[in-house]
This record gives C-alpha cells, structure tokens and sequence, in this order.
C-alpha cells in the first residue's frame, strides 16, 4: 500500500517538477539578466498550449509540425515584447513596479485575445503516444515519460546555449554586468530580447506538455505562474540552474504528497505556509548563491 | 492659501451629498456606491504601491477577507452587522500586519511574487469552499466559503441597519449611499494625515533613497509593515461593506478581470498621488459601467489603456493636473518619468 503510493507520487513529483522547472528557469532568467520578474510568463504558458491545439484541430497538422512550428513563434512572442514595449520602459530605468505593471497588462491582454478567439469552454489536447508502462502497481502513461525526457532535453540544450555558444556567453555577461558589456560592444538590447524569446520558448513548451494532462482554458497559466513564484521565493531569485530546479522538485513533492493525503483544495493553504516557513528561515531564498 | 487646499475637495463633497437630492437616480447611485468602493480600495493601494515602491499583488485579497469574514461572522454566528464591520477590519489589519512582517523581510522583487501567489492560493481555497459551514447550513450541504457560487447565495448577508433603516442596495439605495459617502470620505482624510505624517515622509525617503534614508536612521522594516498594514486595514473596510450591502460576495470579486480594474485605477490615476486614484476611480468605473456587455473586449480595453499610459503618461492624471497648473502659472515643469 505504502509502497504504491511511493510509487504514484514520485511519478507526480518528476512530472510537476519538470513542468515548474521550465517555468522557474525562464523566470529567473530574465531576472538575472534584465532584473525584472515577466507577468505575462503565465500567459505565455496558455499561449503555448493553444497555439497547438489550433494547428492540430482547426489545420489539421501533423502533430510533430505543431510542435516545430510552435517553437520559432514562441520565440518571436517573448522577442516582440521585450523589443518593441518593455524595452522602452527599461531604456528609461523605470523601476520594478512599472515593468511589473506592463508585462501583467500585456499578459491580460493576450489572454483575453484567446479568450475572444477560442472561447471559455475545456479544452484537452491529444497525447503525442497513447498508452502506458507499469512499474509493479503503478502506471506511467509514455505522455509523462515524454514529459521527463523533453524537459530535461530543453534545460540540457539551454545550458549548452548559455555556456558553450557566443549569445549565451554574451548573455551572462550582461547578467554580471551591463555597463561593461556595452563597453565590449555587445549589442545588450538584442541580448535582453533573446533572452526574453527562449524564456517564452521554455514556456510554452511547458504549457503543450501540461495541456495534455490538464484542461486548458485561457486561465490555466496563471495557476502554473503562482506556483512558479512559490518556487522563486522559496529557492531564491538568483540561485541559478541547479537551485532552481531543485526547489521545483522539492515543491513538486510536497504538494503531491500532501494531494495524496488531503482534500484538494486545503493544499494550496499548506504550500503558502510552507513558503512563509521557509522564508522565516532564510528570508533571501534557500538556495542563493553567495 | 493654508485653507485653500481643502477649497476644492469641500465643492466635490458638497457636489457629492447633494446628488441624491436632486438626482436619485437608482442607476447613478449605484454606480456611484461602487466608485467610493473601488475608489477607497484604489486609494489605499496606492498607500502601498505609490507611497513604499511596495507591489501588494495580493491586495484583492485582503479586500475579500475582510468581506468573508465579515460574511462569515454575520452569517453563521450571528454577529450583529456592525460588529463584524468592525472585527473583519481589525482581522484583516492583523493578517496585514503579519504578512508584511515575514514578507517584507525577502525584498521588493520576493514581495510581489509572494503576494500574487497568496492572491491566487486565497482565490483556490475560497473556490473550493474551505469545508463545511458550521451549524445548520452544513449540514444542508453549503459549504465555509460558499465555493463557486459564493456566499450569501442561499441565505442573503444580513445588512446593517440604523433604527429601521436598512443600509443596502436594494430598492432604496440612498441610505447606502451616504454610508459609502462617508466611508469614503473618512478614509481619505485619514489616509491624506497619515501619508502628510512623518509616517508618509519616511515612507516615501525610502522609496526614493533607500540607503541614505536607513542611514538617516529610518527602519524600513517598521515604516514599510505600518504602511502595508494600515492599507490592508482600509481594504478589509472597504470589503466588508460591500458584503454587507451586496449580501452576497462570489470569488469573482477577486478574479482577474476586477484585478485589472484596480490596477488601471491606481496607474491611471497617478501612482503615489492619494487623490489621483480617486478621481481615477470616477473615470474607469464609471467607463466599465458602460462597457459592461462587452465582457472581454473590456478587459482589454482596460489593459491597453493603462499600457499606454504606463509607455506614454505614466504620472497619469495627478501628473497631467500637475502638468496643467504649471502652464497655467507660465512655469515650464518639466516631463517627469517615475522612477520606482
């Protein structure tokens, strides 16, 4: 009995916790690198899983298509933001409330575009392999395999991205210094972009990978953004790749497990106490580096 | 020139009590309740957005506990009306107070992170109900927080009365009106003393200049928590009067669509400015009362406007009055951006 219930929660866990590691690592990305926190991160989750939906049902593309075709507009999503409105108000050093402000507008704004275009009913997504593999009791459909496997992909590739290639060296330049890196001659408006377009690429992966599980609706991403935040806090703002995926997990546990023992609805209570706990202890994150 | 100051709001006032004499009209009195409503949760918004550089996401929030609790009280324990008016207030400046305790400690950036999530943790757990209600009602099957249809629902909030008076929306809304009036009114002026105060000008030394104002020997920890807490005070006000005048209060209250509102509100109407998110209050809610059948397309609308301003004008209209006035008196001022 215990055993399977170890069994199913430990399932949940890497699947919740990849999903938020996506979402804490666009996050905190663009904190380190334009030190503020992107609002409209969780819309971009929803953006995600529409967008699939729309090429799948409404243009019959193959699955495989949508999910290639989402990558470049992802992309383009977070590069138009940051270019073309965020970057005026950073240009003039508005401070963490306007740009808070901003991005939470444009947030709403696109989910209210899908909302006028897609309308409020449920909506689920195929799964790119049907049926499941069994581990004694428990069961593991290949869609939360697929999970696994894709969200460590993407965080390898990101890695590879930031460390071994010219824009992902620039871009930790800038994160260390700005000044310094427009005295090296690298363009940090283009910088600032990019790095808002693979954030918005990570979420929205996120949000096709999460649309199979759940129900979309133009809300859903706002959820995901909460518990994202739970983890910035809890974790710390700039406790890079490993700090951040760490909580995730850790975060990711704590409320399956307390899913699994507890009415539903008493769990998000309990995972904001934890929080307060956790920054009572350390109230700079528990995982900053020094 | 010392008594000119209150020159202008004393015309708005009397402006204001003289409405329902010449035109008590129910649909301009209702949209009038709910502009002193929104109009008093702006205000004390702004004590902590405008006033601290301190972005309470989760302010809504404190709006609806104080409605709950108040609902709660009156309903299930039979709390006289005036009486919960007055613990639910008192609960949730005590909520405030601890929340900005632990929170404020993490930084402005952890503030506004924890806060959104508090906002929508708080949202979940009153969609779900929070167990069954005490008494005879739960064991009909209605749940703490009434869920998704809200509580009040089956059994209206009872309203507060004075004599035989009942204070409420319904089909005589003048009563209800002059209560909100001078809700309003009171707030406002303590809100105005308070950020006048030494209070305020700490405040607001922190904001522009943390590092010189800690050297100056301000504790940011006390002035910060003292601003949140009494903003969250004014907020559970508001909320509980609005339970007790709706009789009923659904989640939605605290969705997104009144969070954007109340966003608009407090940047359109100038952040840091008191006045401006009350005279912002009289534009926008009076713009949604007309955009009411447009549901989404007004939530847009809202959010584009206060983009805009935010890229164009971000001093909103205290800075456009500001702006005026120079030129009125040929003294060039310049453009000011906000920096926080």
């Amino acid at each position: 009995m215990l055993v399977d219930d170890f069994a199913g929660i430990l399932i949940s866990t890497l699947v919740s916790g990849s999903i938020y590691s996506l979402m804490v690592i666009g996050l905190t990305m663009i904190f380190e690198t334009i030190q503020y926190f992107n609002f409209a991160h969780g819309t971009f989750f929803t953006f995600g899983a529409y967008f699939i939906w729309y090429l799948i049902n409404i243009s019959n593309l193959n699955y495989l298509v949508a999910i290639l075709l989402l990558l470049p507009t992802s992309f383009i999503l977070g590069f138009i933001m940051q270019r073309f409105i965020v970057q005026s108000l950073v240009e003039r050093e508005a401070g963490h409330i306007i740009l808070i402000l901003a991005t939470f507008c444009i947030g709403v704004v696109i989910e209210n575009v899908i909302l006028i275009v897609f309308g409020g009913r449920l909506k689920r997504l195929p799964y790119l392999f049907e049926g499941y593999i069994t581990f004694g009791e428990a069961t593991m459909s290949y869609h939360k395999l697929l999970i696994l496997i894709t969200s460590t992909l993407l965080l390898v590739i990101f890695t590879f991205i930031l460390y071994k290639t010219k824009r992902g060296v620039a871009m930790r330049a800038v994160a260390q210094d700005r000044e310094a890196s427009y005295l090296v001659g690298i363009n940090v408006k283009g910088i600032y972009a990019i790095t808002v377009g693979l954030s918005s690429i990570l979420a929205c992966m996120g949000g096709w990978l999460m649309g199979c599980l759940l129900f979309i609706t133009p809300t859903f991403g706002g959820d995901m953004l909460s518990k994202g935040f739970i983890v910035c806090t809890l974790g710390g703002r700039q406790s890079g790749m490993k700090g951040s995926v760490f909580t995730s997990y850790l975060v990711a546990f704590i409320e399956t497990t307390l899913m699994r023992y507890m009415p539903m609805y008493n769990v998000p209570p309990i995972l904001f106490l934890i929080v307060i706990i956790g920054l009572l202890i350390k109230p700079e994150g528990l995982f900053v580096r020094t | 020139m010392k008594n000119l100051q209150y020159f202008f709001p004393l015309i708005i006032l009397g402006i204001l009590l003289s409405i329902p004499l010449i035109a008590p009209n129910p649909f301009i009195l209702q949209l009038l309740i709910s502009i002193f409503i929104f109009g008093q949760v702006s205000e004390s918004w702004d004590l902590g957005m405008g006033y601290l550089g301190l972005f309470n996401f989760g302010h809504l929030a404190f709006f609806a506990i104080g409605a709950y609790t108040s609902g709660i009280l009156a309903l299930y324990f039979g709390v006289s009306p005036w009486l919960a008016l007055i613990l639910s207030s008192l609960l949730t400046f005590i909520i405030g107070l601890l929340f900005s305790l632990v929170t404020i400690r993490a930084g402005s950036f952890a503030f506004s992170l924890i806060s959104f999530a508090f906002q929508s943790m708080f949202l979940h757990w009153v969609r779900g109900g929070g167990g069954p209600a005490p008494g005879k009602m739960g064991e009909g099957g209605a749940t703490f927080t009434g869920g998704t249809l809200g509580l009040g629902a089956i059994i209206p909030i009872p309203h507060m009365q004075i004599g035989s008076i009942a204070i409420t929306t319904g089909i005589n809304k003048i009563p209800a009106y002059y209560f909100t009036l001078i809700l309003f009114v009171i707030s406002t002026y303590t809100m105005y003393k308070l950020v006048n105060s030494r209070f305020g000008l700490a405040a607001v030394a922190l904001r522009d200049s943390r590092t010189y104002a800690i050297s100056r020997g301000i504790n940011p920890l006390t002035y910060n928590v003292i601003f949140i807490s009494f903003s969250t005070f004014f907020a559970g006000l508001a909320g509980s009067t609005y339970a007790h005048l709706m009789g009923v209060i659904s989640p939605e209250i605290i969705g997104w669509s009144n969070l954007v509102l109340m966003c608009c509100i407090v940047e359109f109407g100038g952040l840091g400015t008191l006045f401006g998110p009350a005279a912002a209050s009289f534009l926008i809610t009076s713009l949604t009362y007309f955009l009411a059948g447009l549901s989404a397309y007004k939530n847009i609308i809202i959010a584009l406007m206060m983009l805009f301003t935010l890229l164009l004008w971000p001093t909103g209209l205290a800075g456009a009055a500001s702006w005026f006035k120079s030129w009125f008196l040929k003294k060039r001022e310049r453009f000011k951006w906000i920096r926080f």
